[in-house]
Parts: structure tokens; sequence; C-alpha cells
């Protein structure tokens, strides 16, 4: 659906609630915009996979972005395990999985690293049992005021920098992102298809707070509900049938 | 898809326009009407997907790394093969789960093979990622590890919405006791439409109504299924012959 057809669905449904008279379409398009973010909040923690996306940096990080702020030295030999930084896309909600590749003698490696709360970082790269290393990194998300910052660490092994041994060190990140706007002309490809309708309710509830309609605006909340409620069930009976009806586990 | 009854989108209209009684007006015409019907159709397709026995589906092609088409809602099932014609089906991994088994240094015991494979689905627009795969491969591989030679490709079976109903004889393939839902559906749409807030909050009750007695009768229908599991009783082997009747020969487990 383009963000042309969703305006003219809105209109259409509220066409008797002078809403194309007192509402432009930019403004009902900001509505959809806003639906759109409720549904992805509403189905972000049912179906993640729907709201993913992969962060690769154009360039490789360098053996100078870190925070030195933040260096731990090994408990055992006194090596300093050097935190790297690299900010996040602005659309970047929660971190799914991050891997760090790297190549070396031409081979890609690809190591998946383990999430940290930050005041963990220090105690796991102190200790000789968890240190961090290439084949085992370590990773946390800074979220300072201004950026969202990847703080990845383990890019050192038997006190060698692995900036000399590989090329095109890189952080490869699966990530939750939030929705981007949509544009009359665009095409929506991110919301699945099933959540189209809440989206044009949203907008329906939207426009008529605005042109202070309460009385529909109750019923049309009232439908977000009942859909809503509909969404969780359904979901929550494909669990116990997945557990129940099919023995094998497989997804239905 | 069973169809267990024709119902065309002209029928639906009828209804409809039959139910609105003296709210109808000039600015419903077919197409809006259509529009309706074509969003409820979709509406009652997803929202009873898990309570019901028969489903849209469709079967696509699909390559590591390609995005899925638009209308697709879940997958139904995926299967893989290395030779063609080969299939196996792959089983679903959550991203995290994939990328422990896919990476080619991983050599544990449920490592994907050519005959267990694996996908995942991530990236914005969602996308289908396949293994084994060479995906992650260069070079040659370091000593005491193994890469995989090639890629497998797929087919990939999902849930998906009907066809778009155009002219009055198109058929509804939905069997008839959804019937009165797609109508309840539409009427919800046009009485908002119609701007009739009491109107519509009797349709949303009959609505509910309506999208209760589809669950009941699932549950029902499971409680059933269970009921008879439940009832069935192992056959023991007879330790002893049964005594014969009059007239018969005499009976023996030898």
């Amino acid at each position: 659906m383009t963000g042309k057809g969703y305006i003219d669905e809105v209109k259409l449904r509220l066409d008797r609630n002078s809403v194309s008279m007192e509402l432009n379409d930019p403004m009902i398009l900001s509505f959809i915009n806003k639906g759109r973010q409720n549904v992805q909040r509403m189905t972000m923690d049912l179906m993640p996979e729907r709201w993913g996306k992969i962060y690769i940096p154009a360039s490789p990080i360098l053996a100078t972005d870190i925070d030195a702020s933040l260096a731990i030295v090994q408990g055992y030999g006194g090596v300093v395990n050097q935190i790297h930084t690299m900010n996040l896309p602005t659309d970047f909600l929660a971190p799914y999985t991050v891997f760090l590749t790297y190549t070396k003698d031409g081979v890609l490696y690809r190591s998946e690293a383990r999430r940290m709360q930050r005041q963990e970082m220090y105690d796991a790269n102190r200790n000789a049992w968890t240190v961090a290393t290439p084949e085992n990194p370590i990773y946390t998300v800074d979220r300072p005021t201004t950026t969202n910052r990847l703080l990845i660490s383990g890019l050192i092994t038997n006190n060698v920098s692995l900036f000399n041994i590989a090329t095109n060190v890189k952080p490869e990140v699966w990530y939750l992102a939030a929705i981007d706007s949509l544009d009359r002309a665009d095409t929506d490809a991110v919301i699945p298809y099933e959540f189209e309708e809440l989206v044009i309710l949203y907008a329906m509830l939207y426009c008529l707070q605005t042109v202070n309609d309460m009385m529909m605006k109750d019923s049309i909340q009232g439908e977000i509900n009942t859909l809503e409620t509909n969404y969780k069930t359904r979901y929550a009976v494909q669990l116990t049938r997945q557990s129940t009806l099919l023995p094998s586990k497989e997804g239905l | 898809m069973v169809n267990f009854y024709e119902i065309t989108l002209g029928d639906l209209y009828l209804e409809v326009v039959v139910r609105l009684g003296n709210q109808r007006n000039e600015h419903l015409d077919w197409t809006t009407i259509t529009l309706f019907i074509n969003r409820a159709l979709q509406e009652v397709a997803i929202s009873t997907l898990q309570y019901k026995e028969w489903y849209f589906t469709k079967t696509i092609d699909v390559t590591d790394g390609m995005a899925l088409p638009l209308d697709y809602i879940k997958f139904t099932r995926v299967i893989c093969n290395q030779t063609a014609g080969h299939y196996f089906e792959a089983r679903y991994c959550d991203p995290k789960e994939f990328n422990a088994l896919d990476y080619w240094k991983q050599t544990g015991w449920t490592r994907r093979t050519y005959e267990n494979p694996i996908f995942t689905l991530w990236g914005s627009p969602v996308s289908i990622y396949l293994s084994p795969s060479t995906r992650t491969q260069t070079g040659t591989a370091p000593q005491g590890y193994y890469y995989v030679p090639s890629t497998v490709t797929g087919k990939l079976e999902y849930y998906t919405l009907p066809a778009r109903l155009v002219n009055p004889t198109d058929a509804v393939q939905i069997p008839y006791d959804y019937f009165d839902y797609i109508v309840l559906a539409t009427m919800r749409r046009v009485c908002s439409y119609v701007s009739d807030p009491q109107m519509l909050v009797s349709i949303q009750r009959e609505l509910g109504g309506a999208t209760q007695k589809i669950i009941n009768r699932y549950s029902e229908v499971r409680k059933v299924e269970r009921r008879q599991i439940d009832s069935f009783i192992e056959p023991v082997i007879p330790i002893v012959p049964p005594t014969s009747q009059e007239g018969e020969a005499k009976v023996s487990l030898v």
C-alpha cells in the first residue's frame, strides 16, 4: 500500500466527519505514520524479525577508534584491553546480535559477540577466564545524550592487536530498527500486510480526535482494542498449537 | 483451498446493501463497497488464521538473502535442495541461533547440513537466509575446518491473503460459514463511512459474537480431538484363546 493509498482510505472512511475539509493530506499522512509506529510498538516483541535491519559500516573501524577512558588492564599479564567504539545508525532501537568480522590470511572470520552490561565489561576483561578475544568478543550499547554507540572489546589476543594481523575489522550489527516515515508516493514495504487495517484505524482515531468527534473516536478505539486483542490471542494460540498439536515443534 | 460454497462478490454486495436499508446513499457506490468488502476479506482471513483448517497459501522459489514478497504473512514450510529435486525440510532458527549454526567454524553436532538445512528471517524488507551457504566463506578453509561447496536454494510456502475481487461474478474463496463475518466486517467500515456511531457500536457487538463463534468452534474441535485420543484403548495381545462357538473350529493362538 502506498502513502497515498492510506490517505485515500482514511478520507473515504471518514467522508462524513468533515475530515477532508478540516484536515490536509500532510496531516493525515503524519497520523498514518504515527499509526505505523504504534503497530510497530505493539508487535515488536511478538515478531522481532519484522523490524530487523543489518548494519555494516562502510569503512572498517580503526585502531584509534577507542574510548581511552574505558580501557581495562587485564589482571594477568597487564595487557591493556581497549574498548573500541562505533556510532550506530539513527534508527537504532535495540541490538539483536552483533558480530566482529575481520579478514585474516584471506579468510573472513565472523565471531558472534557476547552482550554485556556496561558495568560488567570491566570485570570480564580483568579476569583471564572471561577476557574478550577476537574469537569471543564482548559488546554493549552505550547511550550518551548525543548518539548511540557500540562499545566492543576483544580486539587483542596474546598482546597482539587484531589490527596488526587482520584487515577490514568491522562490527556487523543485527538490530531492531525504528520504522521510517512513509511519504505519499512510497510503497509501504515494512508494515506487515496484516496490520494495514490497524494503521488505518489509528489514523482515523487521530483524525477524529482532531475534528473533535469523540463519539466516533470511542467506537474506533474499541475497534482498535478488539483487533489488537485478536492479534495477541492469535499469537498465543499459535504457540499453543506448536507445542500441543505438532509434536515436532515445527512452526505453524 | 476447499471451496465449500460459492459466494460471489455480487451476493456480498447485495447483502450489505440490504442491511444498510435507509442508510444507503448515492455516495456508497459499487467501487466503495467493493473496496470495503476486499478489506473485510483480508481481515477475516488474517484474524481467524489460527482458528481454521483452511488457509490462503502460496509457494515461491527462494534464494539465500532474498527479500520476501509484500503479501507474505507467515511461513508454513521451507524446503531446500543442493541437488535439483532432492528437497529437505529446513528448520526455522532465531537469527541468533542461525548465525551460530551457519558459521563455518561451528563444528557442533547441531550444525546444519544439506540434509538438515536451516533458515531465518531478518532485515528490511524482511529477507530469508538459507544455510548451508557460502555467504561467509572466503579464501581457503583454515586447517581443520571445512567449507561447504555451494549454497542451497529452496521453496517457501507461506500464508497470504485472498485475491482481490473485482467483478460481480468473482467467487469468494471462503467457506460459507464465514459469510456473516465478512458481511459484518464490511458493514463496520460502511458505518464509519456513513458516520453512524450507534449502528457502528451494534455492528461491533455482532462482530465480536461472530468472532467468538469461530473461536468456540475451533476449541470444540480441539476438545473432541483430545477426547477421541484419550478414549483410545490400546489393544492387548490375548494370552488365552477365546472360547469357540458352537459349529466353529477350535481356536488356537498358535
